[in-house]
C-alpha cells in the first residue's frame, strides 16, 4: 500500500532523511519510531504530500503522492498540531472538508458525535488540546480514508478517550482494511495496536519488522552463575547489568538460540523475558550510540 | 493518474469568502466614504461644479491608495496559510493542486474586489441618477480605473507573497519595492555630486516605472477641459500596469509550483534569491543609512560638506551597509549568531563599495571629466545667472567647453575652499550646464563656484567672457534678431530713474507703430548683432559692461508671421551697460534708468526658481 524507495531530504546542508526505504502492507498498522529529530515527521509530510522529495518515491498504491489529488483524497492526516480555520468550529471545518474529500461521511460524522461529546458548534480555537485531537479524529474518520497517517495521534487525550480513538481506529482496520501509519514516542501504546514497527533513527531506517518478529529476535536474560564463575568475555550480550549476584542480560537471537547458550553457562537459576517495544526500541538504538539507554535504565 | 480538474475548487473559494469577510467589509466602507457619501455631500451644494472631475480624480489618488492597501492585506490574508509549517501542511495535504490553491485563492480576492468596486459604481450611478447629473462614461471609467489598479497591486502584491516566507517580510518586501527605486533615485541624486565632482543627475528617469505608486501619482493627471468636463490621461500606464499585474501573479504561480513546504517562516522563501537579498539590503542600508548617518555626524548641513567628503561617506556607508547586511542576515538565518557564518560576505561587500567609491572618486570611470565631443552636440542650454541660455552654434559651444573643462581643472581648489568656509553654500554660484546630445541623449552637470580670488573667479571670468562673445550673444538671442519688425505694435520700457533714491517704483513709456519698430530695427537689433545688448553678468563687478539696467524692454508682437522662435506675445530684453546705441535712444527720450545692483542676486534668484520649477 505505502511504498517509500531511497528516499532523500535534505533541507540546506542537513540531511533529514538518507536513502530511506520502507513497505507498509494494506490493512496493517505500522508504527514509526525513533528518537527525537530522526526524520519521522519529515517522513510523514513526504507521505502527505507536503512536501517534494529531494530524490527517491513516496507512493500509495503504486502513485506518487507529490500533487496526486486522486491519492490524497483517500489519505487522511491528524498532526501533532491541529490546523483550523481561527474562526472556525468543528461543524465549520466538517463543512469545509465535505466540500473537498468526496468520500466524506456526514452520517458516520453524527455517528461519532455520540463519542466525541463536545459542542461542535464551538469555535475549535476554544477548545482544549485534548479536544481538538478529537475533533481531528472525528473528521479524519469520517473522510473515509484508505491510509490514516498520525503524528502523535493520542497525545493530549485522556486514557479513556485514548482508548475510544483506538477503537475506532481498530475497527476501521478490520472492517475497512484502512492502513494506517502512526508515529509516536508512547511505545507501550504502540505495542498494543501495531503489527509492523520501524525503527528510524538519522533519517535511515535501523530496522523494519513485525512486532513478533522484533520480540523474538532479542530477549532480557536473567541468570545466577555458580559462585566464582564469570560470564565469558566474547558471551555476545549488547547489554548486561547485575544486582547482587543476579546478572540481566540482553541477548540477540530466538529464545531457543539464547537458552541453549545460557544453559551452557550451567547457571543456579535463568529465565527468558520477553522484550517490551520500549526496551527493544533502547536496546536497538543503543547499538547506535543513542545516549539516551544510561538515562532511560 | 493526476486530476485535470483541479484548477478551481469551490469549497475552498466559498470559504475563503466567508472567513475574510471583514477585510473586504473594510473596504467597501472605505469607498463608500470616499465615493457615495462624498457624492452624496458635494450633490447637495447649490453649485455642484467639478463632480465628474472628482469622481477621476477619487478612482486616481483614492484607489492607488486603497487598492495598493487592498492588494496587501488580500494577498496576506489570503496567502497566509504558507507562512506557517501548520497551515501549509494543512493546505498541502488537501486533494487540490498547487495550481488549484493558487487560482482558487487568487480569484477569491479578486472576485471580492471586483464585487466591491461593481457596488460602489452601483451607488454612486444611483446618487447621480437621483440628482440628475448622471454621466455614466466617468463612473465607468471609475470603474475601470479602479479595477486596473487593483488588478495591478493584488497580482504585484500577491508575487510579495511567495518571494516571501512570513508575514512580515511580505509586508515588508511589498512596501519596499513599490518605493525603492525612487528611493534610490533621489538618494544617487544626493550623493552623486559627492563622489563625482559636478555629476548631476536631474528629472525623472525611466526607472520611476518600478515604483508603481509614485508612478501612478506623478505620471497620470486627471484633467479638467471645462467646467464640469474631465479626462483622464493615463490610460496607457494603467493598462501596462494591469497587464503587469497579471505577469506578477503568473510568477507567482511559477513560484509556488517550485516553493518548498520548509520553507514556511522563512523571511525570503526561494533560496537561490536569499544571497540577492542580502546584498540588496546592504546596499540599501549603504544609501539610506549610510547617508543619515553622514547628515548627522559630518555635515551641519549637506551643503557643507568636509573636504574628504567622499570618504567621509565611504566610512558611513560602510557603517549603513554593515547594518543593512547583518539585520538581513540574521532575518534569513533566524538567528543572531551570523557574523562567523556571514562575516566574509560583509568583508568582501565593504570591498567591493570601496573599490567603486575609489574608482569614482579618483574617476577611473572618466565621468567627472567626460565633456561631450562637439560634433555629437546639439545644442548647450546653460543656466544659472539669469533666466536659461541655449546655444546652438558649434563655435559658441566650443568655446563654452573650454570654460567647462576650465572648471573642472579647478576642482581641488573649489573642493577646498567649500570644505574650509562654513558659509561657503551662500556664496556659491550654481551652474548648470546641459549638453542636448545629437542622439537625443543628455549629459547634465552642475558644479557650485566661488566668487573669491584663487578659488573660482578666473573661471567664472572665463565663463562670463565666453557666454558674452558676440556670436554668443546674437547666438542666444537670435529669436529677437528674427524677429520682424513689421510685426510689433507697441515696445513697453519699464525703469527706474537714475536720479531717483533706492526705493523709487518702476516707471513705464510706450513706444508705438513706427516709433517702436525703429527702436528694435536700428537700436535694440544692432546692439545685439554687437554684441552689446542680452549679455549676461557673471561676476558682479561695479562698472562691468554686462552689468543691467533697472529697465526691462517688453516688445509686444502680433503672431502674424510667425517663425521667430518666440514663444509667446511679446518678449523682454533688459539693457546691459555695454548697450550704447539703445541707452542713447533711451536717453534720448528722456529716460535714464539706473544701474542695476541687483543682477548677480536675480541670477540667483532664476536660478532658485528655474530649480525650484525642475523639481518633480
Amino acid at each position: 500500500m505505502i511504498e517509500v524507495k531511497n528516499l532523500v531530504k535534505r533541507f540546506g546542508g542537513f540531511t533529514a532523511l538518507d536513502n530511506l526505504s520502507f513497505n507498509v502492507e494494506k490493512g496493517s498498522v505500522y508504527g514509526l519510531v525513533g528518537p527525537n529529530g530522526a526524520g519521522k515527521s519529515t517522513v510523514i509530510r513526504h507521505l502527505t504530500g507536503i512536501y517534494r522529495q529531494d530524490s527517491g518515491e513516496v507512493l500509495i498504491d503504486g502513485q506518487s503522492v507529490y500533487e496526486n489529488p486522486e491519492i490524497k483524497q483517500r489519505i487522511a492526516y491528524i498532526p501533532d498540531e491541529i490546523f483550523f480555520f481561527i474562526q472556525a468550529s468543528t461543524r465549520d471545518m466538517m463543512n469545509f472538508y465535505r466540500g473537498i474529500y468526496p468520500r466524506f461521511d456526514t452520517k458516520l460524522y453524527e455517528k461519532l458525535g455520540k463519542i466525541f461529546e463536545f459542542d461542535e458548534k464551538r469555535p475549535m480555537r476554544q477548545l482544549s488540546k485534548g479536544m481538538q485531537k478529537q475533533s481531528a479524529f472525528r473528521l479524519a474518520v469520517s473522510m473515509r480514508p484508505d491510509v490514516l497517517i498520525l503524528d502523535e495521534p493520542v497525545d493530549g487525550l485522556d486514557p479513556v478517550m485514548r482508548r475510544q480513538v483506538w477503537s475506532i481506529i481498530m475497527n476501521d482496520v478490520s472492517e475497512r482494511g484502512t492502513t494506517v501509519l502512526v508515529s509516536s514516542h508512547n511505545l507501550r501504546e504502540l505495542e498494543d495496536v501495531c503489527d509492523h514497527v520501524g525503527i528510524l533513527h538519522n533519517g535511515r531506517l535501523l530496522l523494519q519488522r513485525s512486532l513478533s518478529e522484533l520480540q523474538d529476535n532479542i530477549a532480557k536474560v536473567q541468570l545466577v552463575l555458580p559462585e566464582g564463575k564469570t560470564l565469558p568475555e566474547d558471551f555476545g550480550a549488547i547489554h548486561q547489568s547485575s544486582s547482587g549476584r543476579v546478572l540481566t542480560l540482553i541477548m540477540r537471537g530466538s529464545n531457543e538460540h539464547i537458552s541453549q547458550k545460557v544453559a551452557a553457562l550451567n547457571p543456579i537459576f535463568f529465565d527468558l523475558v520477553p522484550l517490551t517495544l520500549e526496551e527493544i526500541f533502547i536496546y536497538e538504538l543503543g547499538g547506535v550510540d543513542y545516549e539516551v539507554r544510561e538515562i532511560l535504565l | 493518474m493526476k486530476s485535470a480538474k483541479s484548477c478551481f475548487n469551490k469549497a475552498l473559494f466559498f470559504k475563503n469568502i466567508k472567513r475574510l469577510w471583514p477585510v473586504w467589509v473594510l473596504y467597501n466602507i472605505a469607498w463608500l466614504i470616499g465615493m457615495p457619501l462624498v457624492l452624496l455631500g458635494q450633490l447637495s451644494e447649490p453649485f455642484p461644479d467639478f463632480i465628474h472631475e472628482y469622481v477621476l480624480g477619487n478612482a486616481l489618488y483614492m484607489g492607488v491608495i486603497m487598492n495598493a492597501i487592498y492588494g496587501f492585506v488580500s494577498a496576506l490574508t489570503l496567502f497566509s496559510y504558507l507562512y506557517t509549517s501548520r497551515s501549509v501542511g494543512a493546505f498541502h495535504t488537501l486533494p487540490i493542486r498547487r495550481e488549484g490553491l493558487f487560482l482558487t485563492c487568487f480569484l477569491s480576492g479578486l472576485c471580492w474586489l471586483f464585487a466591491s468596486n461593481i457596488f460602489i459604481f452601483a451607488l454612486s450611478a444611483i446618487i447621480e441618477l437621483a440628482y440628475d447629473v448622471l454621466v455614466i462614461k466617468y463612473l465607468l471609467e471609475w470603474l475601470a480605473m479602479v479595477c486596473l489598479e487593483g488588478l495591478f497591486f493584488y497580482g504585484f502584491a500577491v508575487f510579495c507573497a511567495f518571494l516571501t516566507g512570513n508575514g512580515f517580510a511580505h509586508l515588508v518586501i511589498y512596501g519596499i519595492l513599490n518605493f525603492i527605486v525612487v528611493i534610490i533615485e533621489l538618494i544617487v541624486r544626493f550623493c552623486s555630486s559627492l563622489f563625482c565632482y559636478g555629476l548631476s543627475v536631474s528629472g525623472s528617469t525611466n526607472l520611476d516605472v518600478f515604483s508603481p505608486i509614485y508612478m501612478l501619482f506623478r505620471n497620470t493627471r486627471t484633467l479638467v477641459t471645462s467646467l464640469g468636463d474631465a479626462s483622464y490621461n493615463g490610460w496607457n500606464t494603467l493598462f501596462i500596469y494591469a497587464a503587469a499585474g497579471l505577469v506578477f501573479a503568473a510568477l507567482a504561480l511559477l513560484l509556488y509550483r517550485r516553493r518548498q513546504s520548509e520553507s514556511a517562516s522563512e523571511f525570503i522563501a526561494v533560496p537561490a534569491l536569499r544571497p540577492f537579498f542580502l546584498y540588496f539590503f546592504a546596499f540599501i542600508g549603504s544609501l539610506v543609512i549610510g547617508i543619515i548617518f553622514y547628515l548627522a555626524i559630518f555635515a551641519s548641513s549637506a551643503s557643507n560638506p568636509p573636504d574628504n567628503s567622499a570618504w567621509a561617506l565611504l566610512i558611513c556607508m560602510i557603517a549603513g551597509g554593515f547594518i543593512g547586511y547583518f539585520i538581513t542576515a540574521m532575518l534569513l538565518n533566524k538567528s543572531f549568531r551570523v557574523f562567523k557564518k556571514t562575516g566574509p560576505g560583509f568583508i568582501a561587500y565593504a570591498l567591493v563599495l570601496s573599490a567603486l567609491v575609489t574608482a569614482v572618486e579618483f574617476d577611473v570611470f572618466k565621468v567627472e571629466r567626460y565633456i561631450p565631443r562637439l560634433d555629437s552636440v546639439e545644442s548647450l542650454r546653460v543656466s544659472g545667472f539669469s533666466e536659461p541660455m541655449v546655444f546652438d552654434d558649434p563655435e559658441v559651444i566650443s568655446k563654452l567647453m573650454l570654460a567647462h573643462k576650465a572648471i573642472i581643472d579647478n576642482k581641488s581648489a573649489n573642493e577646498a575652499y567649500a570644505s574650509n568656509n562654513r558659509t561657503a553654500y551662500y556664496d556659491s554660484l550654481h551652474v548648470s550646464l546641459q549638453y542636448n546630445l545629437k542622439n537625443g541623449k543628455i549629459v547634465s552637470r552642475r558644479y557650485d563656484l566661488y566668487d573669491q580670488p584663487g578659488v573660482d573667479r578666473e573661471v567664472l571670468k572665463l565663463l562670463e567672457e565666453k557666454l558674452n562673445t558676440p556670436a554668443a550673444v546674437s547666438d542666444r538671442m537670435s529669436p529677437y534678431l528674427e524677429l520682424n519688425s513689421n510685426l510689433v505694435t507697441t515696445i513697453e520700457i519699464n525703469y527706474i530713474d537714475s536720479k531717483n533714491g533706492i526705493e523709487a517704483p518702476f516707471q513705464t513709456e510706450y513706444l508705438a507703430g513706427e516709433k517702436a519698430r525703429e527702436f528694435l530695427r536700428d537700436y535694440l537689433k544692432a546692439d545685439i548683432l554687437e554684441g552689446n545688448l542680452g549679455r549676461v553678468p557673471v561676476l558682479f563687478e561695479e562698472g562691468s559692461e554686462n552689468a543691467y539696467y533697472d529697465c526691462f524692454i517688453v516688445i509686444n508682437y502680433s503672431r502674424k508671421g510667425e517663425g521667430t522662435g518666440l514663444s509667446d506675445s511679446s518678449a523682454t530684453i533688459v539693457p546691459n551697460l555695454s548697450s550704447k546705441k539703445t541707452m542713447a535712444y533711451l536717453k534720448g527720450l528722456g529716460i535714464e534708468p539706473r544701474v542695476s545692483d541687483y543682477q548677480y542676486k536675480m541670477g540667483y534668484y532664476m536660478d532658485y526658481m528655474e530649480y525650484q520649477y525642475r523639481m518633480p
